[in-house]
Formats: structure tokens, sequence, C-alpha cells
């Protein structure tokens, strides 16, 4: 009867702590006093305090890119002639082998020569025939312009021509959305909402009450955070750029379209 | 009485155990369980403006539409410009051209009084133009522990070397005042040497050993946008 009464003890307990344990994983992982109700750490309560590193790195991420570049002004032309030549020719603007690209370089707190074609720089056309908008399928020879609430964008005109307009409004604003659509034929970025929403990210056209300026290679704009801005390239031309982006200190790169 | 004991804490440590995996079991199981991706609606597939496999006519197909943002209304930035700026490539040869001459004529100017908006500041990043003539002593060497580099050539040419470790490294010091994170030296010792010319960028990361020369006659022009490493006063950056 006593062996009984002490295995029923001893499973009790067992069965207690075992429930304490799994719902308490992280004091328990860091050994806090049962005697504390509750578990608080600078984060608030249930967030375990991350250890103080000594002398931590101002620039955590430079290990990975802790070299110098250089980007000669001839490659930079001839990826817009190349991307130009494909846009004409309506084949996928995507990189190939033996073709020039830039290599970017993305830092915690810049990045630049990051672009989905492969290219690291950024092409836009007018398309001949209206389509559907990526963001909110407005019909328009134009892609969707942007408004970035956490990065200022600084953008040199590499090759080719088009309007540029900035400030005002973006008339039908939609939040960015992740993952990008890709490909010709790709619905709207915001159809459905099955894609991670990025706040802080917008699109739409068209801009009302902005500013244009008429630009070429050669060229330089600086858009603040928050400020729209669009492109209108000339037809049959194109605009081919580069973007730095400087993440003003608010947002993690994941956030930033 | 030893044994008494030890047979007591045997008995209590077998039931222990056995309350503990049965406690823990259903909850690691759980764990283990894969939920069901759940179907997604027709019309949340992506293949959204098809019929049948044919293109319709878009719609305007938002989910969540964005409110206006009247243009003025921006106040999670401090120190940021509301509104864009441009400078045409026209402007930019000028304002080198203008340099150049004034340097020709010995009397040279502030490079950023030859190009409207320069310098810009903000608090994250800020842009300047500089100037190096053909006089190879006057180039120092420099080191910023506060900011990484992004370098556009406006005219002429020279080099750029990067990278590597400064020789004879010294604190700047203004005055009486030293500059910390601001180094200074006469060389650097196995840096990458980049030819440069009018259109060329240059990206220096943080902390890395830079010297710029000149090796036309009208010198070598250069905007340079600091990127704040984000843990410095603006009051320590040259």
């Amino acid at each position: 009867m006593r062996t009984v009464l002490l295995l029923i003890v001893g499973a009790v307990t067992g069965y207690l702590t075992s429930a304490w344990t799994t719902a308490n994983p992280i004091s328990h992982q860091a050994g806090v006093s049962q005697s504390s109700a509750a578990v608080r750490g600078r984060g608030g309560l249930g967030v375990p305090d991350i250890p103080p590193v000594p002398n931590p790195p101002l620039y955590p991420d430079t290990a990975l890119v802790n070299r110098p570049m250089h980007y000669r002004a001839a490659d930079l032309r001839r990826i817009h002639e190349i991307r130009k030549a494909k846009a004409l020719r309506g084949v996928p603007p995507t990189w190939a082998p033996g073709e020039p690209r830039i290599e970017g370089q993305l830092f915690r707190t810049h990045q630049f020569g990051v672009s989905s074609s492969g290219y690291g720089l950024t092409f836009r056309q007018r398309h001949r025939q209206p389509r559907p908008s990526q963001a909110n399928g407005v019909m328009s020879h134009y892609d969707d312009g942007d408004q970035h609430e956490g990065v200022t964008d600084f953008v040199i005109v590499v090759g080719g021509s088009g309007r540029f307009v900035v400030d005002g409004e973006i008339e039908n604003r939609e939040y960015g959305r992740n993952p990008r659509p890709s490909g010709p034929g790709t619905p709207p970025r915001n159809t459905g909402n099955t894609r991670v929403l990025l706040p802080g990210e917008f699109h739409g056209q068209p801009i009302r009450n902005g500013h244009s300026y008429d630009t070429k290679a050669g060229d330089w704009l600086i858009v603040p955070p928050g400020v729209p801005h669009w492109w209108l390239p000339t037809p049959d031309e194109g605009m081919t750029y580069l973007i730095l982006k400087v993440n003003i200190g608010l947002y993690p790169p994941a956030l930033i379209d | 009485m030893t044994s008494e004991r030890i047979d007591w804490a045997t008995i209590v440590a077998a039931g222990f155990v056995v309350g503990f995996l049965a406690g823990a079991g259903p909850l690691l199981g759980a764990q283990r369980t894969t939920a069901p991706v759940p179907e997604l609606p027709a019309d949340q597939s992506g293949a959204l403006n098809q019929v049948d496999g044919v293109q319709q006519p878009p719609e305007f197909k938002s989910t969540i539409p964005a409110p206006l943002l009247p243009h003025g209304v921006r106040t999670m930035w401090p120190n940021q410009p509301n509104e864009a700026t441009f400078w045409s490539i026209d402007d930019i040869r000028k304002a080198h051209q203008t340099v150049a001459e004034a340097e020709r004529n010995r009397r040279p100017i502030d490079p950023n009084t030859a190009l409207h908006d320069l310098p810009y500041w903000t608090r994250t990043h800020a842009m300047f133009i500089k100037h190096v003539g053909s006089n190879l002593r006057a180039h120092m060497a420099e080191q910023h522990l506060g900011y990484a580099q992004f370098i556009v050539v406006m005219g002429g040419s020279g080099t750029v070397v990067a990278g590597g470790t400064l020789r004879g490294p010294v604190t700047l010091k203004e005055g009486n005042r030293e500059i910390p994170g601001e180094l200074r030296g006469r060389e650097i010792r196995g840096g990458e040497t980049f030819a440069v010319r009018e259109g060329d960028w240059v990206s220096i990361p943080a902390n890395l050993p830079s010297l710029v020369r000149a090796d036309s006659a009208d010198g070598l022009t250069y905007m340079v946008m600091k990127v704040n490493a984000q843990l410095y006063p603006w009051d320590l950056i040259r």
C-alpha cells in the first residue's frame, strides 16, 4: 500500500512538473527562480534578456561585404543597351551569362544594385499596349509609382530618357505586397490576399499635384521617405537607372520593396 | 534504514518519470502534428482576371486600399526633406568645369557652391562635392569609422585606392580637438586601385581606408554620399 502511495505521489509530481516546464519554456531555459510569479525581461513579460556583448561592432554586416566596389560608366551604359534591345524584341528581361551586370551591396544602413532582373539596375519601359498595373490593376502604359515610408531613394539615370514625376499624391494608392509578382502577364500584386502586406510600402498611379522632371543619362534624383515617385519612360527608349536605398533607421530591410 | 530510504526514493523517482512522460507526451505529439494546408479559394489562387484560361478585362481588385496621404503630412522621419531634388547631368558637368577653372586660376572655391542644393544633409545620409587637384602631395588617405561612402565621379579622371590598411594612422585633429573615428594617413597598404572617370561609381564600406587622386589637368570632381552608420553624431564626421 505504501509503495502504491509513493508511486502515485511521484507520478503526480512528475506530471505537474512536466506541464509547468512545457508552458514556461523560457523561464525554464533561463533558470529563473520559481519564486518569481512572472518572468520579465527588458523586452517585457515572457521575453528574456539578451546578454550584453562586449564591444559590439558598429557595422555588424560589413563582414559579408567588406570590400570596395567599382562600377564603370561604360559597363552601365552597355547594360542599358542590352535591356533596351530585349524590351524591343519582347525577350524576357532576365540576365544571361556573358552579359554585363553589377554586383550590388546590401548593408544594414543602405543597399544598391539589387534588382529582380539580375542586372543590378532597374529598367522601365512604356508598354505598347495598356496593361493592368502591378498594384491595383489600373489599365496603363506605365508601371505603378512607388512611395516608401522607410527609405530614401537616390537614383542615378544610366541610360535612356523619360519623365520622372515626384511629390504630390498617389491616386489609387495600394499597400505593397510581398512576394512581388514577376514575369509578363502576372496578375496585379494586390489581387487576392495571399501575399504578405508591407506596411509603409505603397504603389499606384497616377500621381496628382506632383513635379515633373525630364531626365536622361547622368541625372541624379533624391526622393526622401514618404515622397511618391513615378517613371514615364520615353516610348521605345526606356530608362535604366540605379537605386541606392538609404534605410532611415526605422525599418528592417525585409519591409523594403 | 538506509536501504528503506533508497526504496522510497526509487519508487518516488519511478513515479516521477512516469508522470513526467505522461504530461509531456501529448504536448510533444501535438508539436509534431502538421496542420493541413487549406485549399485556397479560386479567387485567391493568383489566377485572377482569367475565366477558363482567358484573360478578362481588368478590374480594380484591391482588398485593402491604402488611404491617401496628403502632401506634407510626413512625421515619421525627423530631418528629412519633404520634396524630391533633381540634378541634371548638364548642371553636374558645369559644376566640375567651374571648380576646375577656379583651381586653374589659383582661386579655389568650395566645390559645394558649384551645384544647387549641396551639401545635402539629413539625419541618415549626406551628399558633398569634393575636388582633388593634380598636386599629389596634398592628398591624404582617410578612414571613416562613422559612415560608408558611395562616390559618383562628376568630371575629370584619376584613381581611387580603397581597402587594405592605413599606414601610420593618426586621429584627425582640428585645433586642440580630436575627432574620434576620423583617421588620416599618408598611404594605404594592400588596397585595391580603381581607375575612374566621369560617370563611374565607387562604393566604400564604413571603416575602410580610401585615397582619391587625380591624373588629369582639370583634377577630379566627385560627389560622395556619406551614409551614417547611425551610431555617430554628424559632428564627428569629416
